[in-house]
């Protein structure tokens, strides 16, 4: 016979205002198996633990029942206490009757009843409770950055320095990401590139780090602690431990194409380094442009190399390397193509499919329909940077003109349920201060407007940097531009202003969109390589949106950066910093626990459909092959691997033959619980 | 057309090519045909096949029968197209090996729908309710066909064919139930919609569960009710529409009408027809972002 434990909780008022706690205690009493009630104020507080460890010390309970909050709340707590007590913690079930149940009713007598109904449920499934043991799982201390841009270098930095083994892969052929392209940052005007590429250099020279530039991550398997990455090396067709970086090949390179860097401002040539800072400086050649690879034509890249590191027969390599815990940087894009397809954006005649033959003839070949002048906010910063193509000084992409009227257009994607992204993409506001700031400062007669919504500058030092802005001349306007067009040499820019109730035209040399943040083109299919969850943008999804910001739905894989939603460098920053801290403290013992509610299967009953290994989003479902004693194949059967199960649960729903059951919660369980509250419905 | 079929067949078993060929033969009454495995290639001569020959073959390559035990590598068998489906959607749910199969297709004008109705012809009156609307009178997955295969456009959605699916769903929900508590009244869990359905392939069937015992054994309403509705359920998305649960049925109880809705639910929503691919999983374990949620309310 059980001995059951059930302690009712009045949570101060919360569960006791609208269920009657004593009556609920009397009827669990009555119970078969119940053989201890208790009727508290606050079962978790100190004495509320110590009530509870006693009786079962005393009573020599055998499981115990909590009728309180969530076990989200507590459940820990009591299972821990049962622990220190004496009790398999897994014969500790919670019974939710405050968010189940006095929070969602307001009559008492309803309330108590429920509360009866879901406590005897808890009663009749926990005398099918096992005792069941943590798993002891096996370590990998390394781990693995996915992106180099300002987040993954700094969860690299941060693990290096206490000492782990780091690798970085990054897809273009040098580390810096987004940030690397930003010309100065708010809200104090500082040089990005001047405090990003000490720490590129940092993270290139540091022992522990290892910088797998130009590659990507092509498959993963294994759990938290032991992963198994593996990463495509694409071939850059120079050999790295030879080439110098003199840069002879790339100044002689005769062909050329759109630099991606620049935002295909400008070229660059076939043999290239992003931009001049770029770590590590080595080259790689572009193999869907180069004549050499493609036709067998040219090769003067290798006729110049000193060292002779040219190798046009280089292939794709596979690296498969081992890892203990991953952090996912894979940082934004702007939202692609805003002026090209934002249809909002283009008058209907001026939309390229609309253009009459005479409107055609009118616009330069290449540009059909699109308004050159207008361009996004990275594009920006480009022009601004005294690195980018016009050394800093801001001229207009068409001909080269400085711009005598910007205008801003806050909100271009962002906000927009119809065309674009519902959400704000929170740093436009800010950069776009900045950016009329710069052009005030590189063109002192130069007249901005800024069209917003709202301001929303949040942030340490944030507003300021705003009245800043509108001190140094940028007229700001409230309200939506309603389009563009082309007049002469000039954009017209209508749109209204709200505050005064009218219509607002001006005639703008150049137009600078502060287009929406959104993630990677290829961020859903990097999630599902990874076996991580995102939202309906592609964001990466976190664990827990205030408790667990960092973690991802699958252990051992963190979030840094804007991958996982809109964020400025700050936040980037500390965030990454943050999944550092989340990986060291994983790190930080030889060997994991793991909670053994995870799925198990058995394998006689199995069918092998498969149906299991299609279902589960973590990957854990193997197929095996069942021998007999004497070594001969006599079945194949389903098979999970205790240390990448989360114990979702999918699998036993999509199990037809109920082969897989998911420990803690198992078909009689289950069973047991639905019957005591309803068994005879027909 | 039965000819190519047999010399077809005889050489597969004398060349050793196959262990098995499982086809039709005459039954014990003119009416009736029944299934015949014919081992040796003098036999051959008793294979036939003619509108009589309804019974659903696929049901001997379902594990569950246990014929590999017998040692047979390589079976082949005479397939009707709606057959093939059957015998698509055991290779699709890993029940099967396509290569463990040699399929003999023959093109099919449709089935009597009961021996009892055959009168030397087919006609209106005597066909089978699944063959009204057949897109694959010509197989759509052969290894021999007698003849050439023409194309055939199987792309249209499945259809329903007994039109006592749409008058059901016409009835108010208190009627339909009230139909079904009748018709239900007759059930005694003999389970022959189990036992002729290929699809079937647990090895401990849900019913058959005792640790706990899910569905009540006893054939009272409850037991009846959770057996058919636990049926159907887990033949959406795999049933191929076969029908021979129905005609199996020793109380004359349609349960094939479950499925043949559940089939037009699961067309709606995820433009899926079972049986037609060798690599598509069902539906219900597989998710694409473009999938319907409207039923999520």
């Amino acid at each position: 016979m059980a001995k059951i434990g059930v302690f009712v909780c009045q949570c101060g008022n919360n569960i006791a205002r609208t269920v009657d706690t004593a009556e609920v205690a009397k009827y669990c009493g009555e119970q078969d198996g119940v053989v201890h009630v208790e009727d508290y104020k606050f079962m978790c507080s100190a004495p509320g633990q110590e009530m509870f460890k006693k009786a079962i010390k005393e009573k020599g309970l055998d499981a115990c029942i909590v009728s309180a909050c969530s076990p989200k709340m507590h459940e820990a707590t009591f299972r821990n206490a049962a622990e220190a007590a004496g009790l398999n913690p897994f014969k500790v079930e919670i019974a939710n009757i405050r968010e189940h149940c006095s929070w969602v009713h307001d009559d008492k007598a309803v309330g108590t009843v429920k509360s009866k109904d879901l406590t005897k449920m808890m009663i009749e499934r926990i005398k099918f409770n096992k005792p069941l043991e943590r798993y002891v799982m096996p370590l990998t201390k390394r781990a693995l950055v996915l992106g180099g841009g300002i987040a993954g270098i700094q969860a690299a930095l941060d693990l290096a320095q206490a000492g782990v083994d780091v690798h970085i892969v990054e897809r273009e052929p040098s580390l810096g990401g987004n940030m690397a392209r930003l010309s100065e940052t708010f809200p104090t005007l500082d040089c990005s590139q001047c405090i990003m590429t000490p720490r590129m250099v940092e993270v290139q020279n540091h022992p522990l780090i290892t910088v797998h530039a130009y590659a990507e991550l092509e498959q993963l398997s294994g759990y938290i602690g032991n992963f198994r990455a593996r990463i495509r090396q694409k071939a850059k067709y120079v050999i790295d431990d030879l080439c110098t970086g003199c840069g002879e090949c790339w100044e002689k390179c005769p062909f050329s194409t759109e630099s991606e860097f620049e935002m295909g401002l400008v070229k660059r040539p076939i043999i290239y380094i992003p931009f001049p800072q770029a770590v590590p400086t080595v080259p790689v050649i572009d193999n869907t442009e180069c004549p050499k690879i493609l036709k067998d034509k040219c090769g003067l890249c290798a006729d110049v190399c000193g060292p002779d590191c040219i190798d046009f027969t280089q292939q794709d390599e596979i690296k498969e390397i081992d890892f203990g815990a991953i952090i996912v940087a894979t940082g934004f894009q702007l939202m692609p193509n805003v002026y090209r397809e934002y249809g909002g954006w283009r008058p209907p005649h001026m939309t390229p499919k609309k253009l009459t033959a005479k409107q055609r003839k009118a616009l330069p070949r290449s540009d059909a329909g699109r308004l050159v002048d207008v361009i996004n906010g990275l594009e920006f910063e480009r022009l601004a940077s005294a690195s980018g193509p016009t050394g800093g000084q801001i001229r207009r992409p068409s001909d080269g003109k400085i711009p005598e009227v910007v205008v801003f257009i806050a909100c271009v994607g962002s906000r927009d349920c119809n065309k674009g992204v519902e959400y704000c993409s929170k740093i436009c506001c800010m950069y776009t201060a900045k950016h009329t700031m710069l052009y005030q400062h590189a063109v002192h007669h130069g007249k901005s407007y800024v069209f917003y919504m709202d301001i929303r500058a949040g942030g340490k030092g944030y507003e300021e940097f705003i009245n800043r802005a509108q001190d140094e001349g940028a007229q700001y306007v409230r309200g939506r531009v309603s389009r563009l067009t082309k007049k002469g040499d000039k954009i017209l820019v209508k749109g209204a202003d709200t505050l005064t109730g009218q219509a607002v035209d001006v005639e703008a040399d150049m137009v600078v969109l502060a287009t929406a943040m959104v993630p990677q083109g290829d961020s859903e299919q990097v999630a599902q390589t990874l076996g991580i969850g995102y939202d309906k943008h592609g964001f990466f999804s976190e664990q827990h949106p205030k408790l667990m910001p960092v973690e991802s739905s699958t252990g051992g894989i963190f979030l840094a950066g804007a991958c996982q939603g809109v964020k400025d460098i700050p936040e980037t920053v500390a965030q990454a910093s943050a999944t550092a801290a989340k990986v060291l403290g994983l790190f930080s013992k030889d060997e994991m626990m793991r909670d053994p509610e995870i799925a198990i299967v058995d394998q006689e009953k199995c069918m092998n459909c498969w149906d299991c290994v299609t279902v589960c989003p973590y990957l854990a479902i193997s197929r095996v092959e069942l021998k007999d004693r004497n070594g001969n194949f006599r079945k194949w059967a389903a098979e999970v691997n205790p240390g990448l199960c989360q114990g979702c649960g999918i699998c036993n729903t999509a199990c037809r033959s109920k082969s897989i059951e998911l420990m803690g919660y198992t078909n009689e369980q289950v069973y047991a619980q639905i019957t005591a509250f309803g068994g005879d419905i027909i | 057309m039965i000819e190519q079929i047999r010399n077809q067949a005889r050489k597969l078993l004398e060349d050793g090519d196959v262990d098995v060929v499982i086809g039709y033969a005459e039954g014990s009454d003119p009416s009736r045909t029944t299934p015949v495995f014919i081992r040796k290639a003098k036999d051959v001569d008793k294979l036939i096949y003619d509108p009589r020959c309804i019974n659903s073959l696929p049901l001997y390559l379902n594990k569950r029968h246990e014929y590999t035990r017998k040692g047979w590598k390589k079976t082949a068998i005479i397939g009707k197209g709606c057959d093939i489906r059957a015998i698509v959607q055991l290779i699709a749910e890993n029940q099967l090996k396509r290569d463990e199969i040699y399929i003999l297709g023959v093109p099919c004008e449709g089935q009597v729908s009961h021996p009892e109705k055959w009168d030397g012809s087919l006609h209106d009156g005597n066909r089978a309710t699944k063959c009204i609307g057949c897109d694959v009178m010509t197989p759509h997955e052969t290894d021999f066909f007698p003849g050439t295969k023409p194309d055939v456009d199987r792309s249209s959605p499945y259809e329903v064919t007994s039109p006592k699916v749409a008058n059901l769903m016409e009835l108010e929900l208190d009627k339909r139930f009230a139909f079904w508590r009748t018709d239900f009244d007759r059930c005694f869990k003999c389970y022959a919609c189990r036992e002729v359905c290929p699809h079937c392939s647990c090895n401990v069937c849900i019913t058959d569960e005792t640790t706990p015992s899910w569905i009540d054994p006893a054939a009272h309403k409850k037991g009846v009710f959770s057996w058919h509705l636990t049926r159907a359920m887990h033949l959406v998305g795999r049933c191929t529409g076969c029908g021979e649960c129905t005609r199996a049925c020793p109380m004359d109880i349609q349960v094939d009408l479950f499925n043949q809705r559940m089939k037009e639910v699961v067309q709606e929503s995820y433009s899926y027809k079972p049986g037609y691919s060798l690599e598509d999983k069902h539906p219900l374990i597989t998710y694409q972002v473009d999938d319907r949620e409207d039923f999520i309310k």
